[in-house]
């Protein structure tokens, strides 16, 4: 399917006013439509997988992952790939490794960057 | 088959998909498991060889000539999400699984005539964002939850919930890969241009597309089902019992306005093992209805359902009604997917499997009973009671009986050895007494098929038969049904 194959249905999942500014440039945009396509059925406000990361967090980080900011595109890719509690994994042709790449990017988003190495203390 | 024509296979592969899309590693056949099965994790686990991901038909076609050049067996997989059925893995260790994901065009939805045509790779989610986003008065059924593949779904004759249940019923031409690599339309797409493919099933001479579902005869590229208009009302209604043998009763009111066409969409009927007599309006045996139409037909309808159900003693109705234009965000996931809401709402708990179960009975009260007394013995010898319900879409005649049971905990082998053990004695004994499954998990196809053994076992030559002619090389997904190529006949089936 065509990247813009993948417009329709972010409409219909209301996310198009949703894309936020890419800390990962285009890669985090196109990130967000495989977030409509693959994962907002289960992961949007009130389903019951969010409500089970609510249950299992508490308030530590965000049930809602596209609120996520400790989430790394390592364990983005881990959890998409393998099977979980409550999660199948995706295989490459229902995500590709490209698109899961433009995940990855989109749910790091907010990541606070790094800050450099005090180079100056020895 | 030598490693070195396996090889060669795989590169053969990789030149008519691209070497992206010939997945080998551990962790790309990790997908195409059976995740819940009572075999996962353990010796006897089937695991591929690999996996082939085309995207068009002519490269199915392509892949399945180089299968029989070099007798790669292969096993197909639309969406790959058959879960309690076995999943995305091969009955035979080592197949090479085709993935027909990456087919996920919606080639058509005509909203005059209520019809779709789809790739494998779309599934139910799929096709109801695109009617939502287009804003067409249509709605789709399908089995929970919705990231089934349509075409997947219908071929193993899944159901659904709400208008339209029997997916396979709704089914109007296929497109399908044979065996040797040859392409086939059926019914009315055998005449090019035609424009009545998704709407006349039938075509002219035999009838063949029941021969591709719940089967390995050919490889289906495309699909059309049918949806239907939005209904302008519905209405659920509840019809509860104060004693369990109240079913019996229920069973036989509702059949004749099943017969007459009054009843036509999904209905359950069931026992409640909580009753106590209807005092709190828990009833001894309960029955749902589905209705959908006029607001003042479907209203006629329910007060035929209630007079003729004002037989039972103690009976009580309770009734839900809606109106277009639904605001279905509110509702319940039960009665979302009444509403024909493609959803993910209802999953089962993905800690553990399960291995699903459903027996067809006639459409008779005494018959139901007896069954559910028959199974109810076979759980008893394994610890258990029987729990389950009879379901009828609006085509079948017959009542399904769904059981709760063949449940799967992972790591703990001897629960799973119990497990399947029940669900062997529920498929042989219940076949025994003239109980055939509808579908099965792939574990136990070999035993459901035993049962349709008229003849001495006829149908399943009749089976083989076709397939021999079909597939000699015994490519195509082996074992599928219970159908077993020529070459691994004695030694599997």
């Amino acid at each position: 399917m065509s990247w813009s194959g993948l417009t329709a249905i972010v409409a219909a999942a209301g996310l198009g006013a949703a894309v936020p500014d890419a800390w990962g440039g285009d890669l985090a945009e196109d990130g967000a439509l495989v977030f409509a396509r693959a994962c907002v059925v289960c992961h949007a406000p009130g389903t019951p997988s969010t409500a089970m990361l609510q249950d299992r967090y508490k308030d530590s980080v965000p049930a809602l992952l596209e609120e996520r900011t400790d989430m790394t595109p390592e364990y983005v890719r881990s959890v998409v790939r393998s099977w979980r509690p409550r999660m199948p994994a995706f295989r490459p042709t229902e995500v590709s490794d490209e698109e899961l790449a433009a995940l990855a990017a989109y749910l790091t988003r907010n990541n606070r960057p790094r800050s450099p190495p005090d180079v100056t203390r020895q | 088959m030598s490693e070195k024509d396996f090889s060669a296979a795989l590169r053969e592969f990789a030149q008519v998909v691209g070497s992206d899309w010939v997945l080998s590693s551990e962790q790309d056949l990790d997908g195409y498991c059976d995740e819940f099965g009572p075999y996962r994790g353990t010796p006897q686990e089937v695991i591929p060889g690999a996996a082939v991901a085309p995207d068009d038909t002519r490269a199915v076609q392509e892949i399945v000539r180089i299968a029989n050049q070099y007798r790669v067996p292969l096993w197909v997989i639309s969406g790959g999400r058959n879960y309690g059925y076995g999943g995305a893995a091969p009955r035979l260790a080592g197949s090479v699984v085709l993935d027909l994901k990456r087919m996920n065009r919606i080639l058509e939805v005509n909203e005059q005539h209520a019809y779709a045509l789809v790739e494998p790779g779309v599934s139910s989610m799929d096709l109801y964002n695109h009617i939502q986003a287009k804003g067409y008065k249509l709605w789709m059924d399908g089995p929970s939850p919705g990231w089934a593949s349509i075409v997947g779904s219908t071929l193993e004759r899944a159901l659904g919930h709400g208008l339209l249940p029997e997916r396979w019923n709704y089914q109007c031409g296929m497109e399908v890969v044979l065996p040797d690599g040859d392409l086939i339309r059926t019914g009315m797409g055998a005449i090019p241009g035609s424009q009545t493919w998704q709407q006349y099933k039938w075509g002219f001479g035999p009838y063949v597309d029941g021969l591709f579902s719940q089967s390995n005869l050919g490889i289906v590229t495309k699909l059309g089902t049918w949806l239907m208009p939005e209904p302008p009302a519905t209405l659920f209604g509840i019809v509860t019992a104060p004693r369990q043998e109240d079913l019996i009763t229920l069973i036989d009111t509702i059949r004749p306005l099943r017969l007459s066409g009054i009843l036509t969409s999904a209905g359950f009927a069931r026992i409640d093992p909580q009753g106590d007599g209807g005092a709190t309006g828990r009833g001894g045996a309960r029955a749902t209805v589905s209705i959908y139409g006029p607001e003042k037909v479907i209203g006629a309808h329910w007060d035929q359902v209630q007079e003729i159900c004002a037989v039972i003693p103690g009976v009580r109705f309770d009734v839900e009604r809606y109106a277009a234009p639904y605001d279905t965000a509110p509702m319940s996931d039960l009665n979302k997917r009444r509403h024909c809401v493609m959803s993910m709402a209802e999953r089962k708990s993905w800690d553990h499997g399960f291995m699903y179960l459903s027996h067809l009975v006639p459409f008779d009260g005494k018959a139901a009973w007896k069954m559910m007394q028959v199974f109810d013995g076979i759980y008893q010898q394994h610890g258990l009671r029987f729990r389950g319900g009879f379901s009828t879409g609006n085509s079948s005649r017959a009542l399904m009986c769904s059981q709760r049971g063949g449940f799967v905990r992972k790591g703990d082998a001897e629960f799973n050895r119990k497990s399947m053990d029940l669900v062997r004695r529920v498929t042989v004994d219940g076949g025994r007494q003239g109980y055939g499954v509808y579908r099965i998990t792939t574990v136990f196809m070999d035993e459901a098929m035993a049962a349709f053994d008229f003849n001495d076992g006829a149908l399943r030559r009749f089976h083989e038969t076709l397939k021999d002619a079909l597939d000699p090389n015994g490519i195509l997904a082996a074992g599928k049904s219970g159908i077993w190529p020529e070459y691994l006949r004695g030694s599997k089936s």
